[in-house]
């Protein structure tokens, strides 16, 4: 059903009056870019896509255990940051954090409604190249890490993702899940506590 | 939670080394500081906390995921100019939208205002024809609807701040 424009009024009100003063983050390292992509420059819609698609294509990968569907939340995140880019409002969350945070609701989406016994194929997951740095065990600690990750509960997932893989900052990770900054931090212990019980024969 | 330069004690260091890991540079930065001079004061139970934070970084680090395909780039890529292009239009005509109705607002008034303000005579005055300003109104909401349709299909809702619950 449409909503009438005093609807959307209240709703812009509404989210000019949840960013407080005190989240105001000029130091975005894609403000360049993304006022760049808002005048129509594809140039730095290139740029943005090299930075971000890596980046967004691993979160999903890593929080909902399926490579296909990874692909299609990348896809469909970046996609919304060209429609965000002409009307974005400067200066408040990190245009990075909000990105997160829409990835993030997308991967929650699919989740969702998945049935029970949907398995994630763990194989796929992996980079199936190991670095020069590495050898082949390399591969198989990554299969034994994807498979603990894959067991905790979605929401220590996604602040280990968040932390330890996205390196987020503690207040733009505590932004992405909603949640307050001892309430990522204590989903970041259990969950990492979880995984150490998990890997504990690969622990020192 | 200690925060700031405050003197930071052993349980603290060893609950951020246990969310946060064994690099301190991923510890939150309110609380670096007092944790580098904690370290610096206890510089043997310190890397003994750090060291088994760090054995669990490695293992994690050992999970990589494949580079994304060409295939996703173009994907991307592709449709990222027509989807700008439709943002900045629908951007334009909201405001128009809004400038519209503003504008049917204000001629309401004008039509209006004359009836109110005048004086009953012997019969009551004729009232303009509603046909103006619902037209004025309805074509600029009709309009602005559709837009507002598809702003709030993308509407994420807004990042709250954590740092306000802090001590909540």
């Amino acid at each position: 059903m449409l909503r009438p424009v005093t609807d959307a009024l209240r709703l812009a009100t509404f989210a000019g009056v949840a960013r407080p003063a005190s989240s105001a983050r000029p130091d975005d390292p894609d403000a360049d870019l993304v006022r760049r992509i808002g005048k129509g420059d594809v140039l730095a819609v290139r740029a943005l896509t090299a930075r971000k698609l890596p980046r967004l294509t691993a979160l999903a990968a890593r929080i909902l255990g399926d490579p296909s569907e990874a692909e299609d939340v990348a896809q469909e995140s970046l996609i919304r940051a060209w429609r965000q880019a002409p009307v974005w409002r400067f200066g408040e969350a990190r245009f990075d954090t909000w990105l997160h945070r829409v990835a993030v609701n997308l991967c929650r989406d699919r989740l969702r409604r998945r049935r029970p016994g949907d398995a994630a194929d763990l194989d796929a997951l992996v980079d199936p190249g190991p670095a020069p740095d590495r050898g082949l065990e390399a591969r198989d600690v990554g299969d034994r890490v994807a498979a603990a990750m894959a067991t905790l509960p979605p929401r220590q997932r996604e602040a280990v993702v968040l932390c330890h893989y996205q390196d987020l900052g503690n207040i733009e990770a505590a932004q992405v899940l909603g949640v307050s900054v001892e309430a990522l931090e204590s989903l970041l212990s259990r969950g990492r506590r979880a995984l150490r019980a998990a890997l504990s024969d690969l622990v020192p | 939670m200690t925060v700031g330069r405050a003197p930071m004690e052993a349980g603290r260091f060893r609950d951020l080394a246990e969310a946060y890991g064994g690099d301190l540079s991923r510890w939150p930065e309110a609380e670096r500081a007092s944790a580098e001079a904690w370290l610096a004061g206890n510089p043997r139970d310190g890397a003994a906390v750090l060291e088994a934070a760090r054995a669990l970084d490695d293992l994690l680090g050992a999970w990589r995921t494949p580079e994304p395909a060409e295939a996703l780039r173009n994907r991307v890529l592709i449709p990222a100019p027509a989807q700008v292009r439709h943002a900045r239009r629908r951007a334009f005509v909201l405001t128009l939208g809004g400038g519209a109705g503003l504008a049917a607002a204000c001629l309401a008034g004008i039509l209006v205002a004359p009836v109110l303000l005048s004086t009953p005579t012997a019969g009551p005055a004729p009232l303009p024809s509603p046909r103006i300003e619902e037209a004025a109104s309805s074509a600029a909401s009709s309009q602005t609807d559709e837009v507002l349709a598809e702003v709030l299909a993308d509407w994420e809702p807004p990042l709250a701040d954590p740092e306000a619950d802090v001590g909540a």
